[in-house]
């Protein structure tokens, strides 16, 4: 059914305006377990959803075609009880980036055959690196999603692009069980499968033979890629939702707006537009023009996130964040109202170095792979403690041991204030509860609590 | 294959709900709807291209939420969908394909993608896999709700989540509410190549509050949730009352915002019947997974039979459990549910198998293979996991702790299976000095080695509950419970912010 023919069927049965988000999603992921190709899935998906405006109130409903008209005046008669938003409007199509390079055919199309090589190829490389190593699980995952929304106001924009993602997980169990993991993903057919599995293997052989962390106190500490996006990803970028400042549920407040609150040189963008991004597209999920938001510039707080209805609510402009899928649980992006979430999040500062470096930089500290329990950090007040167990211990500039258990303890937003360096290993990493993405290196910063 | 009638099913009832005349009709509209040929004659034509076996499942589900924050109404929402997803077993090989579109176009090409899938896995792999027997079923089951939440109009939804935030208001330092409802009934039927025919439906109700307080700089927040499978009778059971729940956290809320930093070291814990439940989930259901076992990544590996816990510690993972909400009646292969003893006085008796994983392993299945959606192949999950109720009371536990931490609650958990460790954040703690419990702590964490933490339980209370309602994460979010009584450990690595 056209999107137009939905939009004038839901005015037709009393809405003031309505709105249609449609998204195809096809699939395919080859997997591994311990060492063995054993899996080859996938699935295609289609979806709409409706909102729909009478009164001021939203309604909605998602549904498959042949259910359209019973789905609408469901919508309607939900937006009943839908709170009044002075002045709202679905949004007007405005000015959309031309996006290229997020959709190639070769990743569209890709088979299952140059999957399972790569896939081969990443465990091979990863099992080759030290012997003993064993991979448990890991996989290829490739395909495309197409998406359009379309709305009263004849907002019409829509989007296409293809990715191509591969992980595994490696475990050695020699002097002690250890592990390590490793991911890459893109929208081209660019991932270099034998560097994902040979991390895995030498995160694994780095923090193997570990002992106990003899001093424990404030500290420097290095978090690895994948730690800095598990804190990151339930601190920073849920405080800097606008709704949640505006609501106090957030330790950045609107009044705080062009304050320093980081470390002076850190930028913190929500890079909606960047090539690299997984959530890149012309729009987000209503159709909101997509940016390169600054949301922290120079240590300093410039914008907060905003979907087009929080923004009606506290005066401020939709800044491309009304997606589809919340950051906790992940749903299918056309069974969710747009809500306000981070597409890809990109941290700059001036002072880049290799991991190398920055781990001769450090007096006394611990360099920290992997976290545990990162997902239960207070947001609203950004106090955190986490359990690592893919650590290793640094003095006088040098490693000096793996450690087998660290608790790790401080606050999310004087981590961003005690930044020092970061490394020269920035990637594109989607986030662990999935929903949006970061493209980040590694960071070191000072003043943790270890113990 | 012959076609089965429905007049050859047999309408099971659960426990003691009885099925009303409507849900009769329901239900031959739910068989009317899905017809009874074209899953039989997929699964036919699979083994036709050369498949060994073939399932095919097809659901449908339907729902309403609600999300209210203070006193508006954030999302109201009503939502339908249908799909399938076809798994097929070529050459020792897997493949497996979805589609949203129940046309026979669209699902017989389902087929020849998961066909051409489980060809070019079988080609790549050397190590080639099966199913274990499992009884060939053909049943059809409901769980009907009491209340069902289909029969209750949206405004008594609205007016129960308004009362939750109300409630919570009632508390001066509470400055922000969100409270959420959601129902799902979900129809899913089960057809393979062997016969098997399982029809169920389910319901889920659930609700949520997210309670925020503040006071002067300090800000705290509390998450609670009630529920289970069934309608509005669920929120009757013990624990699983949506008011008692959000007083209780509101006042926990209030409580954290002048509680103290934890002390940290190895001291003795107990562990509320949340936090017990989240530890049996957590630290040992997930290491009881056989495709963990299988796959080399957990601490149990080749442990069955022997003592890897103290010998009070006994403990279940129970799809079966009425009205509870990790509860499935038949898991995505086919299999029946049952109650599994995972250890019983210390003793590690068995994992959780699928088909799949119990063929490697050379074990019987135990019906805990479960998918999110049609959209997924199905894996060994958890449903309703829990520690089996002691014989002290709760001041017993108490009177030997000299000096200790009462941790109430979890904020969430996280597991290494691998290794063997885990790490928890309690959503409240309070410290035990002398037998007592003293003053309110905050930011407690507590982690350490899954195996030190079972030897280290010397005691447990005699007050068993089931927790709150949740969604366990592995790469699929499927529902589950735990559970558990207030659990003493005599030594364990706490921490703090």
């Amino acid at each position: 059914m056209e999107p137009e023919e939905i939009v004038k069927m839901a005015e037709k049965l009393g809405a003031e305006e309505a709105e249609v988000f449609w998204i195809k999603d096809v699939s395919t992921e080859l997997t591994v377990e311990k060492n063995e190709v054993d899996f080859g899935g996938g699935g295609a998906s289609t979806g709409y959803s409706v909102r729909v405006l009478k009164d001021g109130r939203i309604g909605f409903s998602y549904f498959s075609e042949k259910d359209v008209e019973s789905a609408l005046e469901k919508a309607i008669k939900l937006s009943k009880l839908g709170k009044k938003i002075e002045g709202y409007s679905f949004l007007k199509e405005g000015d959309y980036p031309v996006m290229e390079g997020l959709y190639h055919d070769d990743v569209a199309n890709y088979s299952p055959e140059e999957a399972l090589r790569d896939l081969k190829e990443m465990v091979k490389s990863a099992t080759d690196y030290r012997k003993g190593i064993i991979v448990p699980e890991g996989g290829v995952e490739y395909g495309y999603t197409e998406y359009y929304v379309y709305n009263s106001h004849g907002l019409y924009v829509e989007g296409k692009e293809s990715a191509i993602g591969a992980g595994l997980y490696a475990i050695l169990d020699d002097k002690g069980v250890s592990n390590g993991s490793s991911s890459g993903v893109s929208h081209k057919a660019a991932l270099d499968f034998s560097a994902i599995g040979k991390e895995a293997s030498e995160i694994a052989v780095n923090t193997n033979g570990a002992s106990k962390l003899e001093k424990s106190g404030k500290m420097d500490v290095l978090f690895m890629r994948n730690a800095i996006k598990q804190i990151l990803e339930f601190t920073t970028v849920v405080q800097l939702y606008g709704n949640r400042a505006h609501r106090g549920e957030s330790p950045y407040k609107p009044d705080m707006l062009d304050s320093e609150v980081a470390a002076k040189g850190l930028s913190v963008y929500d890079d909606q537009t960047n090539p690299q991004g997984l959530y890149s597209a012309p729009s987000d999920d209503e159709g909101g023009v997509s940016r390169k938001l600054p949301l922290i510039e120079n240590g300093v707080l410039k914008n907060f996130m905003f979907d087009s209805v929080s923004a009606k609510e506290f005066g401020a402009e939709s800044t491309g964040n009304g997606m589809r899928s919340g950051p906790r649980f992940r749903t299918p992006r056309d069974s969710s109202v747009p809500e306000t979430v981070s597409r890809n999040m990109v941290i700059e500062f001036p002072k880049v170095k290799s991991i190398d470096e920055l781990i001769s930089e450090m007096d006394r500290g611990i360099a920290v792979y992997s976290v545990l329990g990162a997902h239960t950090s207070n947001a609203v007040s950004g106090d955190m403690s986490m359990n690592s167990t893919g650590l290793l211990y640094v003095e006088g500039g040098e490693i000096k041991h793996p450690v087998s258990s660290a608790m790790l303890g401080g606050n999310s937003t004087e981590l961003l204030k005690n930044i020092i360096a970061i490394g020269d290993d920035r990637r594109p990493m989607s986030a662990s509860m999935g929903g949006f993405s970061f493209i980040i290196p590694s960071i070191l910063v000072s003043g943790m609590n270890v113990a | 294959m012959t076609k089965t009638l429905w007049t050859n099913r047999k309408l099971t009832k659960f426990r003691s709900r009885t099925i009303d005349y409507r849900d009769t009709i329901t239900y031959l509209l739910f068989l009317y709807l899905h017809g009874d040929f074209l899953e039989q004659k997929l699964v036919r034509k699979a083994l036709e291209m050369g498949a060994s076996y073939c399932d095919i499942r097809t659901a449908k589900s339907s729902g309403t939420g609600l999300e209210l924050k203070d006193r508006d109404v954030e999302k109201a929402q009503f939502g339908e969908s249908e799909g399938a997803g076809i798994r097929v077993l070529y050459g020792g090989a897997w493949g497996f394909f979805s589609t949203h579109d129940l046309s026979e176009k669209a699902v017989e090409k389902a087929l020849e993608t998961a066909f051409k899938l489980a060809k070019a896995t079988s080609k790549a792999s050397k190590r080639k896999t099966g199913l274990a027997e499992a009884p060939t079923v053909d049943k059809g089951v409901i769980w009907v709700p009491k209340k069902d939440p289909a029969d209750i109009d949206i405004s008594e939804k609205y007016e129960m989540i308004k009362d939750m935030v109300s409630m919570a208001k009632e508390e001066k330092e509470v400055k922000t509410v969100t409270a959420g409802y959601a129902d799902k009934t979900l129809f899913q039927k089960f057809v393979n190549s062997e016969g098997t025919d399982v029809r169920t439906q389910v319901t889920r109700t659930y609700v949520r509050a997210s309670i925020v307080a503040m006071d002067g700089g300090n800000i705290s927040s509390v998450i609670i949730s009630a529920g289970g499978t069934g309608g509005f009778e669920t929120f009757d059971q013990l624990g699983q009352h949506p008011l008692e729940n959000t007083i209780e956290g509101a006042k926990t809320a209030v409580r954290l915002l002048h509680a103290e930093k934890s002390p940290s070291g190895v001291i003795p814990v107990i562990a509320d019947q949340d936090l017990a439940g989240v530890f049996a989930h957590e630290a040992l259901g997930h290491a009881t997974e056989a495709d963990l076992v299988m796959a080399g990544d957990s601490c149990l590996e080749g442990k069955i039979g022997e003592r890897i816990g103290s010998d009070i510690v006994t403990i279940i993972d129970d799809p079966t459990a009425e009205n509870v909400y990790g509860s499935f009646p038949y898991d995505d292969e086919g299999v029946k549910t049952r109650k599994k003893v995972l250890v019983e006085n210390g003793i590690l008796k068995t994992y959780l198998l699928s088909r799949e994983t119990a063929y490697k392993l050379g074990m019987e299945p135990n019906g805990s293979a479960r998918a999110e959606s049609i959209a997924y192949r199905p894996l060994v999950r958890m449903s309703n996991t829990y520690i089996k109720n002691g014989d002290h009371s709760f001041e017993e536990l108490l009177e030997d702790i000299k000096f200790g931490v009462y941790a109430k609650g979890s904020r969430g958990g996280q597991v290494d299976t691998g290794k063997g460790t885990f790490q928890f954040n309690a959503q409240e703690a309070f410290l035990i000095e002398n037998g007592e419990i003293t003053k309110p702590l905050k930011d407690v964490a507590f982690g350490g080695s899954t195996l030190e933490i079972l030897k280290n339980i010397d005691a447990l209370a005699d007050d068993f509950r089931f927790a709150h309602p949740g969604s366990c994460g592995k790469g699929q979010w499927v529902p589950v419970n735990d559970g558990g009584p207030h659990v003493r450990i005599k030594s364990a690595n706490v921490g703090g912010a």
